[in-house]
């Protein structure tokens, strides 16, 4: 290597570039959170910490939604005795979940909001409950009423759910639409009485690194 | 700077280990560098499946899965860190390749179906098939055929539709083997065999990312439920393809300016010692030629100090195969018989196994899960 090619890679641009490279290389461009611990958020708040699948505040605005305007629906508005209702929710997004929040939140704003026009039945657990029933009947256990009377209701309306959603993932992001249906149909007839639906659309870019 | 910038791991947790996989898995998970985390809790949790510890496993790919979910939103100082050039690849939180991602969402999805949750299986396999569309190369996107064979029995199960998933899954299978879909079945087999894939890293500076294949000396199962009835299973979907058709990665590209950096900076290093001992040597540029050579040493500490090493990780109890056969048969009680053969159909290795089945006339299927590695 002679003189001349020295100094043009002794250039002192090319000195400094490489020392500039390695400092900002060193260089700490954390965006790190200083606050650390517990944070109490409302469930209708987004947290810090968000995916584009169904969150906390998803399902209470769901289940707000679906009960106000349950409840405002005329045929049930206007009955003198409590509607039984059953309720089924299915989950066909990419998002696993325990439905039954769903359920329980639903169940419980209509109860509470419905002044005694709906009740829910729960068959859940109606092994036991009928293997209780059986009990009482053999006089095994004590019955507060006549256990020979079938008192397990039927419901008059099936309150049906779904989740369903589109995802779509490219040029580094990824969106999720999650739609929320419910109707509630009428058990005697078959027919669908209500309907409601609630939509979210979510897009978040993903990280280069992964 | 260059200390700032050199880290070293103390295992001081290795005494503890045992040789036992899963104390071994939770020893890593609770006392292991952070950003191995998550390959050791999918490493357990698959342990744990393997010996039909559910609720532990399902725990462990729970918690992954939530992780694995926002670090790809956000990947975190050590995302921003790894693409420095003084630090590897590894110190990004390891959430795994699609493959690797995709089947941890796969073994979750089969838990819940296990556990009688076939809507939030369903869930689980349409998302273990997005992880695998996050490959760049468009043409192997979302190819597991397994997992569209499963979401449309689920979709059948459900809704008695399959919404054309079952064409999607025969469209994507790779092999010969596509069980004709069952209407109603009662038992569901999910079946996982072989040695899964491997990383290496392969360039001058080990910049690249490789894939070796798995292995498998069982090439199918062969199954026997009733008296008579022998049903071959063969492969329906290959880890190690699926892992060598991941497409490029932006990490590539950032190892790649690495490496040029690193390779730059050696070459520069070496002429400017070079040039300066030459000049230094001459008595009117003696102090000149010194310079020059310390700049050509701290140019050579730079690239010694640069790191473009690709992230070799690997979930290494992968399978290399996976399959299923789903059947409708009268309830009652069942014994069944599951061999693995080579490609002979010999008998492979001590892996046959022998499982008591009690069908009842539920119309939720029992899905069991046979893995040759289940003990």
């Amino acid at each position: 290597m002679n003189h001349s090619q020295l100094s043009h890679v002794m250039n002192p641009r090319i000195i400094f570039a490489i020392l500039a490279l390695s400092l900002t290389a060193c260089a700490s461009g954390v965006r790190n959170p200083k606050k650390t611990g517990v944070g109490l958020l409302e469930r209708s708040e987004s947290g810090s910490f968000e995916t584009t699948g169904i969150e906390s505040q998803d399902i209470a605005a769901v289940t707000d939604k679906m009960a106000r305007s349950l409840l405002n629906f005329d045929p049930i508005d206007e009955l003198d005795g409590p509607a039984v209702i059953h309720i089924q929710v299915e989950n066909a997004t990419r998002t696993p979940i325990n439905t039954d929040l769903f359920i329980r939140s639903i169940q419980t704003k209509l109860v509470k909001a419905g002044q005694g026009k709906l009740s829910f039945i729960d068959r859940q657990y109606i092994m036991d409950d009928e293997k209780e029933r059986n009990l009482k009947r053999t006089g095994a256990v004590t019955s507060s009423s006549d256990p020979n009377v079938q008192e397990f209701k039927g419901y008059d309306y099936r309150l049906q759910g779904e989740l369903t959603d589109l995802t779509t993932k490219a040029n580094g992001g990824i969106s999720d639409y999650i739609q929320y249906n419910f109707w509630l149909v009428d058990a005697r007839t078959n027919q669908m009485v209500w309907a409601e639906e609630y939509s979210t659309k979510k897009q978040a870019f993903l990280d280069s690194v992964y | 700077m260059f200390v700032g910038c050199s880290t070293t791991h103390t295992p001081n947790y290795y005494s503890s280990l045992t040789g036992d996989p899963i104390q071994d898995g939770y020893i890593r998970i609770e006392q292991g560098p952070p950003e191995d985390k998550i390959l050791w809790q999918y490493t357990t949790a698959l342990e744990l499946l393997r010996l039909g510890r559910l609720d532990e496993a399902a725990g462990l790919l729970d918690e992954a899965l939530l992780s694995q979910e926002a670090l790809a939103i956000d990947g975190g100082k050590k995302a921003r860190q790894a693409q420095r050039v003084f630090y590897p690849e590894s110190t990004k939180i390891y959430i795994g390749e699609p493959y690797e991602r995709a089947m941890a969402w796969f073994y979750r999805g089969i838990i819940y179906w296990i556990q009688g949750e076939p809507d939030n299986a369903r869930a689980c396999f349409k998302s273990a098939q997005l992880m695998d569309s996050s490959s760049e190369g468009e043409e192997f996107k979302a190819d597991y055929a397994i997992l569209d064979y499963l979401i449309g029995m689920i979709n059948r199960q459900l809704s008695g539709s399959d919404d054309q998933y079952f064409r999607f899954a025969q469209q994507n299978a790779k092999f010969d083997y596509f069980p004709e879909p069952v209407n109603s079945p009662n038992v569901v087999f999910i079946f996982e065999f072989g040695k899964g894939p491997m990383k290496y890293r392969s360039g001058d500076y080990g910049q690249f990312l490789k894939i070796r294949g798995g292995n498998s000396r069982s090439k199918s199962s062969l199954l026997q439920v009733e008296e008579g009835s022998r049903i071959q299973i063969s492969p329906l979907d290959d880890l190690t393809y699926q892992a060598q058709t991941r497409g490029g990665r932006y990490m590539d590209h950032v190892l790649g300016r690495k490496a040029v950096f690193k390779a730059a900076t050696d070459t520069f290093g070496d002429a400017a010692i070079i040039g300066g001992a030459i000049m230094a040597s001459e008595s009117d540029h003696t102090n000149a030629g010194l310079a020059v050579a310390a700049v050509g040493v701290l140019s050579k500490i730079l690239s010694s100090a640069s790191n473009p090493e690709a992230d070799t990780r690997t979930w290494k109890n992968l399978p290399q195969y996976l399959s299923l056969y789903s059947t409708r048969m009268s309830p009652g009680d069942y014994e069944a018989l599951v061999q693995f053969l080579d490609e002979t159909g010999q008998v492979v290795g001590p892996h046959t196994k022998t499982i008591n089945i009690h069908l009842t006339s539920n119309k939720k299927p029992l899905v069991v899960f046979v893995s040759q590695y289940s003990k």
